[in-house]
């Protein structure tokens, strides 16, 4: 197994889906590689499903030191978690930004009925 | 009270001539962030209506810790949240199909899809616009309420958490299903537009 073998069944390998043989040939690799073997540990620090359910948290900045270091080093070696990041921080900039062109005048009818409240009720003004 | 350089926008000196100039100038911003929260047209128009006349009644309570358009925007949101409670949720759907499913060993079941444009570029097309608009508007009350005012009237969580009375996390929860859920909701009309 070379690196590039090691890092096409890495998913394969947390998955369980490897034969017990293909498995070893990882773990072996990864023992005399330290680039790969860097990766496995990375790896088994966060789950695909806990850096999701953080997220929210990491993009508020609002996470411990050490977690957020975590989620970094999560985010380095998870091509799926840095696609998955980039579609929510689209997803809350076109919330954002559909907002503004959707403002048209408030309807003369409804300013005027407002207006004819106010000056029926006992306002601010004369109390 | 009101000419005293309170909010640079207002000149009238009257309290009448101040809630005009309001909703004059910031008018259309609030009866659409009404119309984002309540999502009903005919009972947002109300919901301004009545909530301008709430905050007319609540002036003398002004203290002019705020500009008065921002006060009085914060009045007007409260009614209307206020009115989302008396409807109450009639079908409150779950989100869980809309959210990320994982293996047992927490990897994606299915690989998330690369989003090809940039939000920039997409806001440029009106479908994607309109899309956005419409899925807001279909989330449940529970998840869409909190989203509208963490992202669009970028409320802090904990103004939102005092507003909606529920703790600061229950608003992070929710505001993170909601983005999770807008995510699902708007991949396939900007997939199929990327082709």
């Amino acid at each position: 197994v070379n690196c590039e073998a090691f890092m096409s069944r890495l998913w394969e390998y947390f998955e369980s889906k490897l034969s017990k043989s293909e498995r070893d040939d990882c773990e072996e690799h990864a023992s005399t590689c330290e680039p790969c073997s860097e990766l496995l540990a990375k790896c088994h620090e966060l789950t695909c499903r806990q850096f999701v359910e953080f997220l929210n948290d990491y993009l508020d900045d609002t996470l411990p030191a050490d977690r957020h270091i975590v989620m970094d080093r999560h985010l380095e070696v998870c091509p799926e978690c840095q696609r998955y990041l980039a579609g929510y921080r689209s997803t809350i900039a076109l919330t954002k930004s559909a907002r503004w062109d959707e403002l048209g005048e408030v309807p003369s009818e409804l300013f005027q009925a407002v207006i004819d409240a106010m000056s029926e009720d006992d306002g601010a003004g004369s109390r | 009270m009101f000419s005293g350089g309170l909010d640079g926008r207002i000149t009238n000196p009257d309290a009448k001539g101040a809630m005009t100039d309001v909703m004059r100038s910031h008018g259309p911003q609030i009866l659409a962030a009404v119309q984002r929260l309540v999502a009903d047209p005919d009972q947002a128009r109300d919901a301004f209506q009545e909530g301008m006349l709430a905050a007319w009644k609540s002036l003398p309570g002004y203290q002019g810790r705020s500009t008065l358009s921002t006060w009085v925007h914060r009045v007007v949101i409260n009614h209307a949240l206020m009115l989302l409670r008396r409807r109450g949720r009639t079908h409150e759907q779950s989100l869980d199909d809309l959210l990320p499913s994982f293996t047992g060993y927490g990897h994606y079941l299915s690989s998330p899809p690369e989003w090809c444009e940039e939000p920039g570029t997409l806001l440029q097309r009106e479908e994607v616009r309109s899309e956005v608009r419409q899925c807001v508007e279909r989330l449940p009350d529970t998840y869409r309420v909190p989203l509208v005012l963490r992202d669009l009237e970028g409320m802090r969580m904990e103004e939102i958490a005092k507003l909606l009375e529920i703790t600061v996390n229950a608003v992070k929860i929710r505001v993170h299903r909601a983005r999770q859920a807008l995510k699902s909701m708007l991949e396939p009309c900007l997939l199929e537009g990327a082709k």
